[in-house]
């Protein structure tokens, strides 16, 4: 605590050193007090241990908030969504001066665990689980005006392969979990459309990974995993991300499937279905070399 | 935090690893006897998953449980019948819900020894990991209970049946209705369906008159340089991709054996392209396993997708080098496929040459030992 403390000062005392200070992340213990947060129906929102801050995050459709099962006109279709959730991870923070903090993901289960959160925006409307959680308990940020906040969208390698059966929570989710890929589904969203009544999916992933002869994953060619960079100022006491999912799907088309491949896209690198969704999340796919995503926003 | 992970993942790389840590029968937990066919020899066994008879006792009653599929309505065993030496007799496999597999059923006799499981993936090394697949996958969904394993656990936790064969299987355990005492109960059950002791194991074990002339003629065709079937087909199980308790070195070989070539350059139909799916790698084209042809007369239709009826049609298949489909979205010429395996030769047979074939065919089945009570259904759902 008292260590972190004097850090931030430093950092904010010495704008011009501006070092990363990872370090700060590892303090976790005995940080103080996080802002409460009263509201929420069903909604995890525990504080973890240790934590000092939390991030609350939305999901719309283009300024509608999102709600399971809920119809959204998106283009000429309606589409609703029974499944909404993904995992979180190398949460870092930016201040006035432009030195990045690590920030902890705090242990918190079910949610957080192993560094990685899991939010969840479906109440199994039509599957899935009753369960929600809306936030990220974290420590390291101070309740003060951020100039950036950056996360990943995405379970970090180190983890990412782990045996589901055994892991800890929130990585032991049976429905977030690939066997076939032997790693976590980083994103996943289902729903209808008037196209694919009988469904659509959305599920992405490292692929292409490869084992070493004692059967540890050493390496995905396709990592897949999505660098969210919300500039512009974040004040994490007032302010909320927003993922529009209008911004994700742009350009997706929810109505159609190309025949004999998954609808509408499980990140198969054979998928032609899966370019404007990687594209719009800033990964590479096939032609496109990736860039940045502008699916989250700061409100 | 990341530098704890790493060395989390270092520390417990050796004993996740399913196929480092085989332990020896006398190392087994107290008890277990391995009841080794004629023709077999033990099978490799994770060192964390040692076998017990009340681990496979549960095992069995958890394969042919309902309870564990979204509607109550299907099991492992739906679709891996005894009867059918584990498999269910279709070309594509149904799941819980309908939906229809883009595979057909794997044999599961003898699938302890597999180096690899599924048709195509170099990612699933045990069987405990594999039925993730058919519990929680939705693409297509097969049992369909993702998300629902702890509450249909806790189900079965109520069930006095459970409790008790639970209770033994993982005595040191306080609430062992957990995913992965799951996985290791049915993994366990599933390397006790060892079949072995046919004609051809003892013939070999020095039963001179154990199998045919007949028979015997079909054996030195499949294992002659003018047929090739051995290369992939070949060691005491009849594939290449097998391993026992003693194997130094593990393979995972996948082949392409020209079913399809739609495209004249080798690529199989988008619905499924094999391994490549899972590596990326343009050379695993049309790349499968070479299933076991232990009791091969039992599991038609064959091949990955069902697509070839007979055992007739599957030497049709061979004797042409590849699969020609003359018209249709899956038209095209597999003998010219650049990536299909050099063991495709093509070759002619005789009449009594195709007859010698199905008679090693019989010679390398026992259908008997699948009527083993060993290996029924506790519930009587299934034949």
């Amino acid at each position: 605590m008292t260590r972190s403390v004097l850090l931030w000062s430093t950092l904010v005392l010495l704008a011009a050193c501006s070092g990363k200070s990872d370090s700060a992340a590892e303090d976790t213990a005995g940080e103080g007090e996080g802002e409460g947060e009263g509201e929420g129906e069903g909604e995890g929102e525990g504080e973890g241990e240790g934590a000092d801050a939390t991030l609350q995050f939305a999901v719309e459709v283009d300024g509608t908030p999102f709600a399971c099962g809920q119809d959204y006109a998106v283009d000429d279709s309606t589409v609703s969504f029974d499944d909404l959730r993904f995992y979180v991870s190398g949460v870092e923070a930016v201040d006035a001066s432009g030195a990045t903090v690590a920030l902890t993901v705090v242990d918190d289960a079910p949610w957080q665990g192993s560094g990685v959160a899991l939010l969840d925006f479906e109440d199994g409307c039509r599957s899935g689980t009753a369960e929600e959680r809306h936030t990220i308990s974290v420590s390291g940020l101070a309740p003060r005006a951020w100039q950036s906040l950056h996360f990943v969208i995405g379970v970090p390698f180190e983890v990412n392969h782990d045996d589901v059966a055994t892991a800890p929570t929130p990585l032991n989710v049976s429905s977030m979990f690939w066997s076939w890929a032997a790693g976590y589904k980083f994103l996943k969203i289902d729903g209808l459309s008037t196209g694919l009544p009988s469904g659509f999916s959305l599920h992405l992933g490292s692929t292409m990974c490869e084992m070493d002869d004692a059967g540890t994953v050493t390496g995905c060619a396709n990592e897949n995993r999505v660098a969210v960079d919300l500039a512009g100022g974040f004040d994490p006491t007032t302010q909320t991300v927003v993922l529009d999912l209008a911004r994700m799907l742009d350009g997706v088309d929810l109505d159609a499937n190309t025949p004999d491949t998954p609808a509408v896209c499980m990140s198969a690198p054979s998928d032609p279905d899966c370019a404007p969704l990687f594209d719009n999340l800033g990964l590479p796919f096939g032609e496109g070399t990736g860039g940045s995503t502008d699916v989250f926003y700061v409100r | 935090m990341g530098r704890a992970w790493l060395l989390g993942v270092v520390l417990t790389g050796c004993a996740d690893d399913p196929r480092a840590g085989v332990k020896s029968t006398a190392e087994q937990a107290a008890g277990f006897r391995w009841d080794i066919p004629v023709g077999l020899v033990e099978p490799p066994v994770p060192a964390d998953n040692p076998m017990t008879d009340a681990k496979v006792e549960l095992g069995r009653h958890l394969f042919y449980e309902p309870r564990l599929s979204i509607n109550g309505t299907t099991s492992c065993g739906t679709c891996h019948l005894p009867s059918l030496a584990f498999t269910d007799g279709l070309a594509n496999a149904e799941g819980a819900t309908g939906e229809v597999h883009r595979r057909s059923s794997m044999s599961l006799v003898n699938v302890a020894y597999n180096t690899s499981y599924t048709w195509a993936n170099n990612l699933i090394l045990d069987l405990e990991s594999h039925a993730l697949g058919p519990l929680f996958g939705t693409d297509p969904i097969e049992l369909g209970i993702a998300d629902l394993e702890q509450d249909r656990l806790d189900e079965l936790s109520e069930d006095p049946i459970y409790e008790a064969l639970f209770a033994e299987a993982f005595p040191e355990d306080d609430h062992p209705y957990t995913l992965e005492r799951l996985l290791q109960a049915v993994a366990s059950f599933q390397r006790t369906i060892l079949v072995g002791d046919t004609d051809y194991d003892r013939y070999y074990a020095g039963d001179p008159g154990a199998m045919s002339d007949e028979a015997k003629d079909g054996a030195a065709l499949f294992f002659s340089e003018r047929l090739e079937c051995y290369h992939c087909h070949g060691g005491f199980n009849f594939t290449d991709a097998s391993a026992t308790a003693e194997s130094a070195f593990i393979e995972m070989p996948f082949h392409n054996n020209a079913l399809y070539n739609v495209d004249g350059e080798g690529a199989y139909p988008r619905r499924d392209q094999g391994l490549i799916e899972v590596t990326g790698d343009p050379r695993d084209m049309g790349a499968f396993k070479a299933a076991t042809l232990r009791n091969v007369v039992m599991t038609a239709p064959y091949m990955h997708d069902g697509s070839v009826a007979d055992l007739d049609a599957v030497l049709d298949h061979y004797e042409s080098a590849g699969r020609t489909i003359e018209s249709g979205e899956d038209a095209g010429v597999g003998a010219d496929s650049p990536y299909k395996s050099p063991f495709l030769v093509g070759f002619e047979l005789t009449a009594a040459e195709r007859a010698a074939m199905h008679a090693f065919f019989d010679a390398i089945s026992n259908e008997d030992a699948l009527y083993d009570d060993r290996f029924a259904d506790p519930w009587g759902n299934l034949e």
